[in-house]
């Protein structure tokens, strides 16, 4: 069994959200399965980065900077779970 | 971070012993006195939010003195971004508490306290600034919960402090001693105290020649000898102890629990006292708490102004009223009133800048004009939905008549809406818009952070109109 790509979850903080945010990321997670192991933007061997943000202003996208990271930045829900998931998973252009 | 959990919070609150009357009479644990418990829950929010991982982007922040992730309402204003996740947060706490959640007011105090401090220091060589930072490394560590202790009695306003006929109606030092200093007197109209573990003493006005013992900033632990709480009392206060419908928000209560604070004969040894005497430094310390607290309104009655406009709709549409153009109307007016608030809070944020200490601050014009504007909006967006609710939200039968075995059945028949809809969910509505828009909830809007008097004469001060004048004459080419 393979390990799954490691990526980091963060939400912004949520002040006047346009959809549901957590339950959107509920449905990520159920479609990527063992392919990514979730964890924190402070744990080691960071391979991604999820950023859902509540709404198009997406405030943490303006401090946010990790330097030589696949970042995914999504401020709506009316991308399919799949789609996103697969940007996840995509190396990164060197 | 001592205090994590709502849990940590409210041991601790049980490990301090604090003095507090309630109607006369002590109060003995004040962690379920059901008068205090909503206030509890409501600041309780505060920690409960920062550890949900949807929400500590607006909720926690970095420290600039350790690096650590601490609470945003223990934080110092490190840039613009700042200034604005502090309206966020607010607007985002309202939304699950409908009330006041108390912590602003020891976060404004600590911000104004750094930037003042820092001043005193660089022109008077004191050394109030580290350590004032000592103390705020402790409270970001412990993560307590800290009043800020602005409003002072004041007797006769005619009269300065040191003019008034009895001393102590502004707090002042009544000796000086080696080891630290002895404070007497009161702050009034104090949010959260009786669930608070400390409070900061200012000022509450500037001070001139003869007022140097009212000059005065310190840290008092709530369970120091002296120290007594006397809760004030709110509209229909007692509903609070059914704990049912008819208290509205039975959870999270109305507006912050304000207590009298009084202080006789208080010890606070030295390094807890950040100003003695320096009445040149006491009206920026108290315009700079005025303007941080200011900067609030439009996020905490943004937010708090989202739940009645949306209780208003929901009323409407309990009755059967909500596809009305007028209804319509009035919900956009509402919607209007609100984020036209909240612009304001945002806007003052967004102009915000560096003082000398590094920490950030509002535009002081924008942010008295936010506070300004709460004191009529509020009213406003209350008034129209009282109009929307009908008068049935000030003469709706008890609770307990729903309840009943014997007139039960009336109060569900002739109080029902639409059909779909049980007449306990719409009582349920009506007493949260009666709870919101009426009474304690609404003199809050008027007088917190400041009444609008005062909001007034910053516009005299800083609205620029000598500038206006120049203005207009040159586009009328007036050169005389």
């Amino acid at each position: 069994m393979t390990e799954g790509k490691r990526v980091a979850l963060k939400y912004c903080g949520g002040c006047n959200p346009e959809f549901d945010r957590v339950e959107y990321y509920r449905r990520i997670k159920v479609v990527a399965g063992d392919s990514i192991e979730w964890v924190t933007l402070d744990d080691p061997g960071l391979e991604a980065v999820l950023l859902i943000m509540g709404c198009p202003t997406a405030c943490p996208e303006r401090t946010f900077a990790v330097a030589d990271m696949n970042v995914v930045s999504i401020r709506d829900n009316t991308g399919a779970p799949e789609d996103i998931v697969k940007k996840l998973l995509k190396e990164r252009k060197k | 971070m001592k205090i994590k959990t709502k849990e940590d919070y409210i041991k601790s609150l049980n490990d301090q012993k604090v003095l507090i009357y309630y109607n006369g009479k002590k109060v003995e644990d004040r962690t379920t006195f059901p008068a205090f418990v909503p206030h509890i829950n409501s600041a309780a929010k505060t920690y409960e939010l920062a550890l949900m991982p949807e929400h500590e982007d607006l909720l926690t922040a970095k420290s600039n003195l350790t690096g650590k992730k601490i609470s945003r309402f223990t934080h110092i204003h490190q840039s613009v971004d700042d200034l604005i996740k502090k309206v966020q947060m607010l607007r985002l706490i309202a939304h699950e508490t409908a009330s006041c959640f108390q912590r602003c007011v020891g976060f404004d105090a600590i911000n104004s306290l750094y930037m003042t401090t820092y001043e005193i220091d660089e022109k008077k060589g004191t050394k109030y600034f580290p350590r004032f930072l000592e103390y705020l490394k402790r409270l970001q560590e412990e993560n307590f919960m800290l009043v800020g202790g602005m409003t002072d009695p004041k007797g006769d306003r005619s009269k300065r402090p040191s003019q008034q006929a009895d001393p102590d109606l502004f707090t002042r030092v009544v000796e000086k001693k080696k080891d630290g200093i002895v404070i007497r007197g009161a702050k009034a109209h104090q949010t959260g105290a009786v669930n608070s573990h400390e409070i900061m003493i200012m000022p509450t006005q500037a001070m001139g020649e003869g007022d140097e013992a009212y000059a005065v900033c310190a840290a008092i632990p709530l369970d120091a000898k002296g120290v007594t709480l006397i809760f004030g009392r709110q509209s229909n206060e007692e509903r609070k102890f059914e704990c049912g419908i008819d208290a509205g928000n039975c959870e999270f209560g109305m507006v912050g629990g304000e207590a009298l604070v009084v202080f006789e004969d208080v010890f606070v040894p030295w390094e807890r006292v950040f100003m003695c005497g320096e009445t040149d430094f006491t009206g920026l310390l108290v315009e700079r708490f005025a303007t941080l607290h200011r900067q609030n309104y439009g996020g905490c009655k943004g937010g708090v102004s989202d739940i009645v406009i949306g209780a208003s709709a929901l009323a409407a549409q309990y009755q059967g009223t909500l596809n009305a153009s007028h209804i319509k109307d009035k919900l956009v007016e509402m919607l209007h009133l609100a984020e036209t608030v909240y612009s304001g809070s945002v806007a003052c944020s967004a102009m915000g800048s560096k003082t000398k200490s590094g920490a950030y601050y509002p535009d002081p014009l924008l942010a008295n004009c936010t506070k300004h504007n709460i004191t009529r909006v509020i009213y406003e967006i209350s008034r129209l939905a009282q109009d929307i609710g009908g008068g049935i939200m000030a003469t709706l039968p008890f609770d307990k008549d729903l309840r009943s075995p014997e007139i039960g059945k009336y109060v569900e028949k002739y109080m029902k809406g639409v059909e779909g809809v049980s007449t306990e969910t719409r009582m349920k509505i009506l007493r949260l818009l009666e709870n919101m828009t009426g009474g304690t909830a609404l003199v809050e809007s008027m007088h917190g952070a400041g009444s609008p008097q005062s909001q007034r004469v910053m516009y005299q001060r800083l609205g620029k109109l000598n500038e206006k004048m120049k203005m207009a004459k040159k586009i009328a080419k007036i050169n005389e």
